[in-house]
């Protein structure tokens, strides 16, 4: 089975220059723990996660500073840049194999440069569920 | 394959009267993306996640609730409550159509009414990645 089979094509994303205040109302609105970030041509340049907010949260000890922090934090600062891509005509295996060893839960698809899908596990749990597997 | 075969058993767990800002500290400092959270008798109650604590932190709108929050918010309040179990001599593709059902990112599996272990999406990725699925 391939990659292109079983990914989600309706990828919500976030700007590289908002703030993360912004992708935090993303990530509780659209139920994910993961954004593609990208810049303002639309290409993506990262992915930015509840745990890199946390991350952040975590450095500020004091309430007063925490919601300043995540007003004036851009999402450019916390991201992780070059996120792993896979192709959309890749093995499944091969890509929850990929997923291991980066120890990431979720794969973007690229195809000639352009984000087409994302593959996360809970993909991959619906083929085994599915026994497509 | 059976859930005990790729189920965790070595957990970190908070307890239930502990602050989001316990968690957080937890949370980043392990590396881990939920928390079992046991009440006082160490019974497994629910689970917190980032995604939890993300959520609580987005309807915070001043500094006060934030504080109120972090500082004086026991596990209780935000955690999801542990809806659903799965049992060690379970077939794997049967949990993962429940983990599908429930939304859930994983299972505390008990048996004999304790906890012995959690069943996350990532175990049945990596159950993939080594096409033991």
């Amino acid at each position: 089975m391939r990659v292109a089979d079983i990914m989600q094509t309706r990828v919500e994303t976030i700007g590289a220059d908002d703030r993360v205040a912004d992708a935090v109302a993303t990530l509780a609105d659209q139920h994910v723990s993961g954004l593609p970030v990208v810049d303002h041509r639309g290409h993506m340049v990262g992915v930015i996660s509840s745990t890199d907010v946390l991350q952040l949260l975590s450095e500020s000890a004091d309430s007063e500073r925490r919601g300043e922090i995540l007003e004036a934090t851009l999402v450019r600062e916390i991201m992780t840049a070059k996120p792993v891509t896979v192709d959309p005509d890749a093995d499944v295996h091969d890509a929850a194999r990929q997923m291991l060893y980066g120890e990431i839960h979720r794969l973007f698809v690229e195809y000639d440069g352009s984000l087409v899908g994302v593959l996360s596990q809970s993909d991959i749990v619906g083929a085994v569920a599915g026994a497509k597997l | 394959m059976k859930v005990a075969e790729i189920m965790r058993t070595n957990l970190k767990t908070i307890n239930m009267e502990a602050t989001v800002a316990d968690a957080v500290a937890m949370l980043t400092d392990s590396g881990v993306s939920a928390l079992p959270v046991l009440d006082r008798q160490g019974r497994a109650v629910g689970i917190c996640s980032t995604r939890d604590v993300l959520a609580a932190e987005n309807r915070c709108h001043d500094p006060v609730a934030r504080e109120q929050l972090f500082e004086r918010t026991p596990m209780l309040e935000v955690m999801t409550p542990w809806a659903a179990t799965a049992h060690p001599d379970e077939d794997v593709r049967k949990v993962a159509r429940r983990m599908l059902e429930k939304k859930v990112q994983r299972l505390f599996v008990e048996e004999h009414g304790a906890l012995v272990g959690v069943i996350s999406q990532s175990d049945i990725v990596a159950a993939v990645a080594a096409t033991r699925v």
